[in-house]
């Protein structure tokens, strides 16, 4: 490509970040207020918050299918998502086109992507926990993947951070797995999950029950405000109440003036300059058009999302890198993990008929990990957490019911029984052939090669998975509950959302792509701070620990750049 | 699209400069369509069908002191369901039973459904709540009158009526209480 010095001049940048989800939302705030002319490239379109959340302020009866999607929808775009049952009218927009994105499945995954300003940060579950020296040194310590080469320590500080200005509200434990935070104030139990706390004190000296930590606030926070408790997230919020790219990091970064973003712009691979031994810039495909234009910048962070990002860097080929850009280890596209779930028990309880609770809390409860902490399971090795929470059943009863006219109806509108339930999500192993690939025969729209996946949970999972349904049970019996159901839905690798590794952290460059400071070893000025940069799992919800990762790896850069190091 | 019709006046008064003929403002009032046809008619459903959907939805959830699924419209949701959101197969699953159900009537007291007392209209779907919750199962398949309580539910409780009158509904609560005395008076969350 020829372009005029003029021309390059207007396409060069101090810094690049490649997707404006969670993690390219963090990049881009911390980049631009520390005073670098900062392009954010996101590959889809153009979201404005909070004028575009068509759907926020809607009633029920404002939906034509009142939520349901339809089977035209289902059997063209969301070929992939309608496995799931996720899907709601309403929301099932904030998710891709399958038709338009494909990808290979050498196993099932389910892939959902959400292309457009904020990425997934629009719909992601808001459950926000900080991993602990444990988590750190597990794959040290079971001899399994790769070390990370950062500790608990390290990072701790950054989660200070990111948490005081995300806004988490929750409740500090004291626990050596779960670290406390700088939470905001704690959402309220109902009475149910409170009586199941206290029975969960009583009767286990290993766990604990707390609300969950979530990124919605309970008090105005920096500007935004509180929580409406209408429980409709995934519509985009209004209010600002609830920590996503759009309501959060992409407004303070445009407030310095330094941010330029770019939509419909697909990076398709990093530009290396074998002189200096440096990325210089991206190649980007305009979504709309097809043509291809370079972009450059000293400093280029990939936050596209594990997967994404894993195709930037395979799809960066040359001489020097026939495998991928700073991939001489092997292990780019390796260690795919996410977490398993969908399996758990609930049950019924008698009582509490003179209590209800009003408005709804957009967040459940939470039980820590409690197993492989002080005694070794028998079965398997790391562990879960719990999510789920307490509620009376609604009319919705009616429908599992024989029964009709009146005195039904008089039934139905009153509250149901109790019922609580938990789901357990699961650590999985990071495993080398657990993988992602470039397929060049399978070609996207615009003529770029696709991702061929390779990824299944294995022994490990299945044994945690047999213990994640009997020890539901067991706290729901021991806090008086009947007719305890266990369940397994079955859980397949994307289910969760939380596809992690490709990229992963390590000490040695013969072992890992990244350093401590998520450098590439072999490409100093390139940086991967999404989910594709995680060495293992743990069994928390991941973003809050891409978002530390992130601020870290972006103050380094910064004092680096000011060195004259990069 | 439905405009406002207060919404409408303003637009044509504002086009027409504020000067409006008295018979144009009757004219937009009484909308502009002629006024014996129907506003609305089924697209999936037979208007028999649509009939028989309309009286059995009424009798899951009758008018009470509060509004019942004929005053919700619920049959009109669960046509556009039908239409669009059912796979072929649920589709004709729910038809067949409704013609059964029909069929039932006649066979029983000579009438179609819609045309039977409420006593007889009542027995028949005993029956029907019977075979689909006591009867046999089949695995897939939900049966009809199973289908037709979740319809009739969902489309009743998400109606504005339904939500509002027969269930309670705040748009937003501003505010979670975890634990609050429940009263009688109180009725469920319609969300």
């Amino acid at each position: 490509m020829n372009l005029n010095i003029k021309a390059k001049d207007q396409n060069t940048y101090d810094a690049i970040v490649v997707g404006s989800g969670i993690s390219g939302g963090w990049a881009a705030k911390e980049l631009t207020e520390k005073g670098l002319k900062t392009l954010v490239l996101e590959r889809g379109y153009e979201i404005k918050h909070p004028d575009d959340y068509g759907n926020a302020l809607k009633n029920p009866w404002d939906f034509k299918y009142r939520g349901k999607v339809t089977q035209e929808q289902l059997n063209s775009t969301k070929k992939i998502q309608k496995r799931l049952g996720y899907l709601r009218e309403g929301i099932a927009n904030m998710f891709v086109d399958d038709s338009e994105n494909p990808y290979t499945e050498i196993k099932r995954f389910d892939w959902l992507r959400g292309y457009h300003t904020g990425g997934r940060s629009i719909m992601w579950g808001r459950q926000s926990y900080r991993w602990s020296e444990m988590d750190f040194e597990a794959n040290a310590k079971d001899g399994i993947g790769v070390d990370w080469p950062v500790r608990y320590k390290d990072i701790a500080p950054w989660y200070d951070y990111v948490e005081s200005f995300a806004g988490i509200s929750g409740q500090n434990e004291g626990l050596a797995q779960l670290p406390d935070g700088k939470f905001l104030p704690p959402m309220e139990m109902n009475c149910l999950e409170k009586h199941v706390a206290d029975k969960v004190r009583e009767n286990f000296d290993d766990r604990i029950m707390t609300i969950g930590r979530v990124a919605n606030l309970t008090v105005a926070h920096n500007g935004r405000n509180k929580c409406m408790y209408r429980n409709l997230c995934a519509r985009g919020c209004p209010y600002g109440a609830y920590f996503s790219s759009l309501s959060s990091t992409l407004p303070a970064a445009a407030k310095t003036g330094n941010m330029t973003m770019r939509h419909n712009s697909i990076v398709n691979s990093i530009i290396y300059d074998k002189e200096s031994g440096k990325a210089k810039g991206v190649r980007v495909i305009d979504a709309e058009t097809g043509e291809m234009e370079e972009y450059y910048a000293r400093i280029v962070f990939l936050n596209a999302s594990a997967l994404g990002s894993a195709f930037i860097l395979l799809n960066s080929k040359d001489e020097v890198f026939p495998e991928g850009l700073g991939n001489t280890s092997g292990t780019l596209g390796h260690y795919l993990m996410d977490h398993h779930f969908r399996t758990g028990a609930s049950g019924e309880f008698d009582g509490f008929d003179d209590q209800y609770y009003s408005g709804r809390r957009a967040n459940g409860i939470y039980i820590p990990r409690f197993r492989n902490i002080k005694e070794k399971h028998p079965d398997y090795i790391r562990g879960f957490g719990y999510q789920g929470g307490a509620s009376r059943e609604g009319w919705m009863r009616g429908v599992a019911e024989m029964g009709f006219g009146e005195d039904f109806k008089n039934e139905i509108v009153k509250p149901g029984p109790w019922r609580m339930g938990f789901t357990g999500f699961g650590e999985t192993l990071p495993y080398f052939e657990n993988m992602v690939t470039l397929d060049t025969e399978n070609k996207d729209k615009w003529g770029q090669p696709t991702l061929k996946i390779d990824c299944e949970f294995k022994e490990n999972e299945k044994k945690m998975r047999a213990d994640m349904q009997n020890s539901a049970a067991d706290i729901l019996e021991a806090a008086g509950f009947k007719n305890v159901n266990t369940y397994d839905a079955g859980s397949f690798p994307g289910q969760g959302i939380h596809e992690m590794g490709t990229c992963v952290m390590g000490k040695d460059k013969k072992t890992s792509m990244l350093n401590k400071n998520n450098q590439l070893h072999e490409v100093a000025n390139v940086f991967v701070t999404d989910g594709a940069c995680m060495s293992s799992a743990a069994c928390q919800n991941p973003s809050l620990t891409y978002m530390a990762l992130t601020a870290r790896a972006c103050d380094f850069a910064v004092n680096e750049m000011k060195k004259n190091n990069l | 699209m439905l405009m406002n019709r207060r919404n409408a006046v303003k637009r044509i008064s504002a086009l027409a400069g504020g000067t409006l003929s008295t018979p144009l403002i009757a004219a937009v009032l009484n909308g502009c369509k002629p006024s014996e046809k129907p506003d609305w008619l089924p697209e999936f459903l037979t208007p028999e069908q649509d009939k028989l959907v309309i009286a059995v939805s009424d009798l899951i959830i009758p008018a009470t002191d509060t509004p019942g699924a004929k005053d919700a419209l619920v049959n009109r949701y669960v046509d556009v369901v039908l239409k669009d959101c059912y796979a072929p197969e649920d589709q004709k699953n729910f038809t067949d039973g409704l013609n059964s159900l029909n069929q039932s009537a006649k066979d029983a007291h000579g009438n179609d459904f819609i045309d039977c007392s409420k006593e007889e209209q009542i027995a028949l779907l005993k029956q029907s709540d019977e075979a689909a919750y006591k009867g046999e199962k089949t695995p897939g398949k939900t049966p009809f009158f199973k289908q037709m309580k979740e319809l009739t539910l969902v489309g009743f409780f998400t109606s504005e009526p339904g939500a509002t009158q027969a269930a309670s509904y705040m748009p937003i609560p501003g505010a979670y209480e975890g634990c609050i005395p429940y009263t009688e008076e109180q009725k469920v969350w319609a969300i």
